[in-house]
């Protein structure tokens, strides 16, 4: 561009009004709702008009449209103030506003405006997250963050993992790809130059995923459709869908620092290199790049195999095809294979055991299946194409005989490896897997997978399906290579997430690439407006706007959720118990605690539990459940825990460590919603798995809506007026059948009634003692009644110790859960009559401390035991950086 | 508004992969438009990591701050590989 082309450019009075809202927007979420609600929709509205009018004198209205529509956006999310996450969207508008600003002035064009729009955009939305909170999220990315601080602070990899599963001896690490965890230590130590350090890299690695990705998807949707009509705006349309995709948004964001989301950014990219080889016909890129990066994501997630199966299936559908149509695939083959051999190659020298410097290791079976298919494939391809003058007569009889031994052959492997045991898991159906929500289906049917799916992916992911069948026969009849893989992307992962709801994350990227691709078809010359594109150009526009925080009232595409991917009270509850571990116990002390705390035990408190998140040894899982949810003695109790220090109390951990100290009990009030889990667990049979018991505490909560806090007048059977007020408490599905209880308080006298599922009212002691049952608490019964009837009209801020009863019937009265728990105030439960317990005095626990109102508490162990207090050596597995043996 | 803190943090953090990828790539990837340079220069980037894992893992040197930086240097100085650029440096250090 000429100076003085960029001098006639930047004459343009719309560039000063557009970057002057574009920063008001950008700047607005720190000025508060109630100034904003008041002056800025009007603001944007006149500037609407002011723009407009510019535009119209410069005969420009077409080219300031996207502009001024940002600008309108903007307006009408001031009025929505009252609705949450208004005003980052507003500020997101404004990057985008900025952006639009670029071309319409043309100072850059259409695609580099994009580019910068939509980086700068996805980077905002999903780093909205670090602006709430900076606590890490969630459980399962305390594993990576464990690991790349110790990496961090040791300068050692990790090799073994001392910290779990103790009958294991813990867990051998040294093969597990720790890419990312290393990455997150890596951008630490650069953050460490502007006063920052490991944790603000571990906080915002997925963010550099998130705004890198949008831009990579854009760039390998335009590779997969080259030369093709309208190749950007399919390009463009996926990578939006990306952006503001809820599924996508559940790794992809500020706080969660798992390996997926650098995972995801690496496997568009292999993609993208790729394809980029094969449309250039450049081996080196495949070979060199490829490889490389191959290499490189294999140490950092497991995720490669997803890139050996979907090329695997893309090339053998080709290459089948090509039979018919003489298309030979071998350059495919070149490619896909050099990625693949070189990436194996490298990251042997990283993933093998301690004292040797490379590993021969086997690849996983969904790996071996799709190299093997595709060289099955490829081959087929090449003899029958190169040898066609000597197999024409025998042409069918050959293809059909490849075709029933290729499936006898590898059929069943692939289908073992992909559906049972790979990706879909469906033939794992384990006692502790069916307890954990994310191995469930997404869908118990077809018609539940079709109302469901557009609230994760929305609505262009229905599109995509229908598009499905039509982007094979396009990249068949086409020849477009680029189709077909989007084809085999999509559709096993359509398939496996419709089994295993965890594939929420996995699938987001097929389903927005996928859902990109009707961006082909639409109008791009007025004669198309005749025609049937018109039909995909409607679609697109009314899906665009859909995903848009506007479009989420019209659509219930619950969007704005991306900006609340934080850490819930459950964590934050946690905090003062895990600093309490970590500073106030020593070194070698081991909790008994349930698996969700494992990770931030590990991680915060740098002290060994015996299960974690990992759920490796689903025996060790049994064993704590049985101590919490099975065991009605003491003696039990400590059976289970003994084992566990016998084995803490010689080699390896003696020597290591000076022994390790099984020490504390942790329990946290959301181990009673849990406790169902718990008791299927603690009576499964894990030899032939199967299920255990289905029962749980019942939860009774206080229902303002249906109580009388303020009292009506009754009368006596003596005639004396009196105040009584009512207090209900609706209880959770049991099966004894109590549906609510009822406290009525009369001046200093309470009566007490159980409702049950008819709706009868049964006096409380009639109960008690027909269902031997037992009501209970962390909190006393007068602290809850109490609490109840003061915050009554704000019981949702209120800690649930003090709003929730705890109901305990049968067996549940006397495990070491309830007896831990509620024992602290059981004698203010049984002088009301409302417990009928007797416990004797607990000989080895003895309560240690209180956290958040008893939304923690934690019990000393007491056993006989020769271990000293503190190691002679001061080791951890965290000082020495993961257990170099 | 991403505070400044959150904002200078991502921008470090988005350098640390375009630069060195940036130079990374210009030695082995030629005549491609700004976009493509752009994805090589993330692909590229990740290869000071790579190398970074390569020699933690295998016990050759700990990881630290200055082996970071280290591979990062060496990473922007590989551009020399490329002779173009050799030859450009070396013409502009004679002429001047």
């Amino acid at each position: 561009m000429e100076t003085k082309d960029v001098r006639d450019r930047l004459n343009n009075p719309l560039i000063v009004f557009y970057l002057f809202f574009a920063v008001f927007a950008i700047i607005s979420p720190v000025m508060g709702v109630a100034q904003t609600s008041v002056m800025f929709p009007g603001a944007f509205v006149v500037g609407v008009i002011v723009c407009g009018y510019f535009a119209v004198r410069r005969k420009e209205l077409k080219l300031n449209i996207v502009p001024l529509m940002m600008m309108v956006f903007v307006a009408m999310l001031f009025m929505m103030t009252d609705k949450a996450g208004a005003q980052y969207w507003a500020a997101a508008f404004g990057l985008g506003l900025f952006a639009a600003s670029l071309w319409s002035t043309k100072l850059v064009d259409a695609e580099i405006a994009f580019i910068i729009g939509i980086f700068l955009v996805s980077t905002f939305i999903h780093a909205v997250p670090a602006l709430i909170t900076d606590y890490i999220e969630e459980i399962d990315p305390y594993y990576d963050y464990k690991w790349g601080a110790m990496i961090f602070d040791t300068g050692k990899i990790p090799v073994h993992d001392w910290w779990t599963y103790p009958k294991e001896l813990g867990l051998d690490r040294s093969l597990m790809p720790f890419g990312t965890s290393l990455a997150m230590a890596y951008f630490g130590e650069i953050l460490t130059f502007i006063g920052m350090s490991y944790h603000q890299a571990a906080i915002l690695i997925s963010v550099l995923a998130a705004g890198f990705s949008v831009v990579v998807m854009y760039m390998l949707i335009k590779e997969l459709l080259l030369n093709r009509e309208n190749a950007k705006v399919a390009a463009m349309l996926g990578a939006f869908l990306l952006m503001m995709s809820i599924g996508w948004s559940t790794k992809a964001h500020a706080t969660d620092s798992e390996n997926d989301a650098f995972g995801g950014f690496m496997l568009l990219m292999l993609f993208y290199i790729f394809m980029y080889a094969i449309n250039r016909k450049n081996l080196m890129v495949s070979m060199l790049v490829g490889g490389l990066l191959f290499g490189w994501f294999a140490v950092a997630w497991d995720g490669h195999k997803i890139f050996t199966m979907v090329g695997a299936i893309a090339i053998s559908i080709v290459s089948f095809y090509g039979l018919f149509n003489g298309k030979r695939t071998i350059d495919y083959l070149k490619h896909y294979a050099g990625i693949i051999l070189i990436g194996n190659i490298l990251f042997r020298f990283i993933l093998h055991k301690p004292g040797v410097i490379f590993s021969f290791l086997m690849p996983s079976g969904i790996e071996l299946a799709s190299f093997a298919l595709v060289v099955f494939a490829v081959g087929l391809n090449e003899f029958m194409l190169k040898y066609k003058d000597r197999v024409s007569k025998h042409h069918v009889l050959i293809i059909v005989a490849a075709f029933v031994i290729g499936l006898a052959v590898l059929g069943p492997t692939v289908w073992y490896n992909f559906y049972k045991v790979g990706f879909v898991d469906i033939g794992q159906p384990s006692v502790v897997f069916k307890t954990i929500a994310e191995q469930q289906p997404f869908a118990s049917s077809i018609s539940d997978y079709i109302t469901n799916l557009p609230k994760v992916f929305g609505l262009m992911s229905l599109i995509a399906l229908i598009c499905a069948p039509f982007m094979l026969y396009v990249g068949l009849k086409e020849d477009n290579f680029g189709s077909i893989i989007m084809f085999s992307w999509l559709m096993p992962f359509a398939w496996g997430f419709y089994f295993k709801s965890q594939y929420i994350f996995l699938a987001s990227i097929p389903f927005a690439l996928a859902g990109g691709w009707i961006g082909q078809y639409v109008i791009s010359s007025k004669k198309d407006s005749d025609g049937l594109k018109i039909i995909p150009t409607i679609i697109i526009i009314c899906g665009v706007i859909l995903y848009t925080p506007i479009g989420e009232f019209v659509s219930n595409y619950g969007v704005t959720s991306i900006f609340y991917n934080v850490a819930t009270y459950d964590r934050m509850g946690w905090e003062s118990t895990l600093q309490y571990f970590k500073n106030s116990t020593p070194e070698n002390t081991a909790i008994v605690t349930w698996w969700d705390y494992g990770h931030w035990l590990t991680a915060v408190s740098h002290r060994f539990v015996l299960i974690d998140n990992l759920q490796h040894d689903h025996w060790e899982i049994q064993d704590v459940a049985r101590f919490f949810m099975k065991v009605q003695t003491e003696d039990e109790a400590m059976k289970i825990l003994q084992e566990y220090q016998d084995i803490y109390n010689k080699d390896p951990y003696k020597s290591m460590f000076g022994g390790v100290k099984l020490n504390y009990a942790a329990i946290d009030w959301t181990m009673i919603g849990k406790s169902g889990a718990m008791r299927f667990i603690a009576t499964g049979n894990l030899t032939n798995q199967a299920d255990g018991e289905y029962d749980s505490y019942t939860v009774c909560q206080f229902l303002p809506q249906y109580s009388n806090i303020n009292g009506s007048l009754t009368t006596g059977s003596d005639g004396a007026f009196a105040m009584t007020k009512t207090l209900v408490y609706g209880c959770t599905y049991n099966k004894d059948g109590l549906n609510g209880i009822v406290f009525s308080i009369t001046n200093n006298n309470m009566n007490v009634e159980a409702i049950t599922q008819e709706g009868n009212r049964i006096p409380w002691k009639t109960w008690i003692s027909s269902k031997d049952c037992s009501l209970m608490g962390v909190r006393s019964p007068q602290d809850i009644l109490s609490v109840s009837m003061q915050y009554y009209n704000k019981i949702n801020y209120v800690p649930p110790m003090y709003t929730n009863f705890v109901y305990a019937s049968g067996p549940f009265k006397n495990f070491m859960l309830t007896r831990l728990y509620f024992g602290d105030n059981i004698e203010s439960y049984k002088a009301l009559g409302l417990a009928n317990v007797n416990w004797s005095k607990l000989q080895h626990f003895t309560k240690d401390r209180d956290f958040e109102d008893g939304f923690v508490e934690t019990w000393k162990i007491n056993y006989n035991s020769t271990v000293s207090a503190a190691p002679v050596s001061g080791a951890s597995p965290f000082s020495i950086g993961g257990g170099l043996k | 508004m991403i505070p400044i803190g959150i904002l200078e943090a991502l921008l470090v953090m988005f350098g640390a992969v375009l630069i060195p990828g940036f130079f990374i790539s210009r030695v082995f990837i030629k005549g491609v438009g700004v976009l493509e340079r752009l994805v090589f220069s993330m692909s590229f980037g990740l290869l000071p990591m790579y190398l970074v894992y390569l020699l933690t893992k295998n016990g050759i040197v700990l990881f630290s701050k200055e082996l970071v930086m280290g591979v990062i240097i060496i990473s922007i100085c590989s551009v020399f590989l490329d002779a173009r650029i050799r030859k450009r440096v070396v013409d502009w250090w004679f002429t001047n």
